[in-house]
């Protein structure tokens, strides 16, 4: 009975632990992703970051540069990843991923596609964001100890 | 009476909640995992002395034992005449541990006063004995699995240079010589041990093609706004590709000339 009890806190307790506090969020907050009705971010450099060794800064093509990363303020919250005028290869298609974004503001975590890394939806941490530059990290090992580091500017948006 | 063991179940009970519960949260990159190129393309000029390292990249936590990916050379530029891979071609390794390993490319400068490009366009493959399900390149695309280096032709002069004035002296590098035509080059920094205090100062040069040069009169402004005139002459070396040259001071007293040795990096 005691156990039940204990169980029954202890599940209480993680789901209010991390969560969002609630307090109400003016409908605009999440605009600084999308604008007011759609935002458009490139990669300026990717970095990967290691505690205590450094940071490794890529070069990156300009083929990568000048992908569009669209974040739209629709109700579906469209994302879409546009391939640039300078290509990797020549068959590449337009759109390179089709998707949507969000983001939980108690964690800082936008999750978006990222086709450099995955074909999937990954959770990144916003480290830095204002309406011309976003820093995203994202963790590749399970000790948080390196993580790889995309910096966007924006280049158009209302 | 408070009772000390039910409180402190009670707190570990907590503790235990906030901990699990803020561990479900993992901004984690899991896979899959994969191997690909850092870069896509580099360019060089064929004079590039220094051997380029083409660098290979585990996306994923650093694997536990050596990765070691097969690769294809393909591309316009001749192994053996044009360029030569270090180590075993064909092959590269990431060691346990790391997230990087480097194909490393010799360029020869065979340099003919033809000037146009050629490359050398290296794909990865497979992944020897692969048990992690490591994939070559990102997604269907395999983006990242292809990496092109472009050489362009450099002219006969042309190429990164130290320079000394004795034999003494430390030489004085990062000292380039261009030219978009192989025949009016530029050299860029003279001042090899001349003046006490140095400074970088570059010139004009003519390569007559029957392995002397000629340094043709012309104003340089480190020197003052008058009296700056420079001109010279030289003489190269077929075999060793070393370049000797004498800058003269024209407008100061007794228009003094200075001697140096440019030597191929």
């Amino acid at each position: 009975m005691k156990l039940t009890k204990y169980i029954t806190m202890a599940a209480l307790l993680s789901l209010l632990a991390c969560s969002e506090p609630l307090k109400v969020e003016p409908l605009t907050y999440t605009q600084i992703f999308s604008g007011q009705t759609k935002k458009t971010w490139t990669i300026r450099n990717i970095q990967q970051v290691q505690n205590g060794k450094g940071t490794q800064t890529f070069s990156l093509d300009d083929c990568i540069t000048d992908d569009q990363y669209v974040f739209s303020n629709d109700f579906q919250k469209t994302y879409q990843v546009l391939d640039g005028n300078n290509k990797c290869n020549a068959d590449d298609p337009n759109l390179i991923s089709d998707s949507s974004w969000s983001f939980v503001n108690a964690t800082a975590t936008l999750t978006i596609v990222m086709p450099l890394l995955s074909d999937s939806p990954l959770p990144f941490i916003v480290k830095d964001i204002d309406d011309t530059k976003m820093t995203l990290d994202i963790y590749i090992d399970a000790e948080n100890t390196t993580a790889y580091r995309f910096n966007f500017k924006s280049v158009s948006g209302d | 009476m408070i009772n000390v063991r039910k409180t402190l179940s009670i707190i570990f009970v907590i503790a235990l909640s906030l901990t699990m519960a803020c561990e479900m949260d993992k901004r984690l990159f899991e896979g899959p995992y994969f191997v690909r190129f850092t870069d896509e393309s580099v360019t060089q000029k064929e004079s590039h002395s220094a051997p380029i390292e083409v660098q290979v990249h585990y996306a994923g936590p650093a694997p536990k034992s050596d990765v070691s990916i097969n690769y294809s050379i393909s591309g316009t530029a001749r192994p053996g005449i044009d360029y030569v891979i270090n180590g075993t071609p064909g092959k590269v390794k990431i060691k346990s541990g790391s997230y990087f390993g480097t194909i490393e490319v010799q360029l020869i400068n065979n340099a003919n006063n033809i000037l146009r490009s050629q490359n050398i366009v290296f794909q990865l493959i497979t992944i020897d004995n692969d048990t992690d399900g490591t994939q070559v390149g990102q997604g269907k695309s395999q983006i990242g699995n292809t990496f092109t280096l472009t050489i362009n032709d450099d002219c006969i002069l042309g190429g990164n240079y130290y320079g000394i004035h004795d034999n003494t002296d430390v030489p004085i590098e990062g000292i380039t010589i261009t030219s978009s035509d192989c025949e009016n080059y530029t050299l860029s920094n003279w001042d090899i041990y001349i003046f006490q205090f140095a400074q970088i100062r570059s010139l004009t040069f003519i390569d007559n093609g029957d392995n002397t040069v000629t340094i043709p009169p012309q104003h340089d402004t480190t020197l003052g706004s008058t009296n700056n005139i420079i001109d010279g002459s030289g003489v190269v070396d077929p075999t060793t590709r070393i370049i000797t040259m004498t800058v003269r001071l024209v407008d100061y007293e007794n228009s003094p000339s200075f001697t140096f040795q440019l030597i191929p990096d």
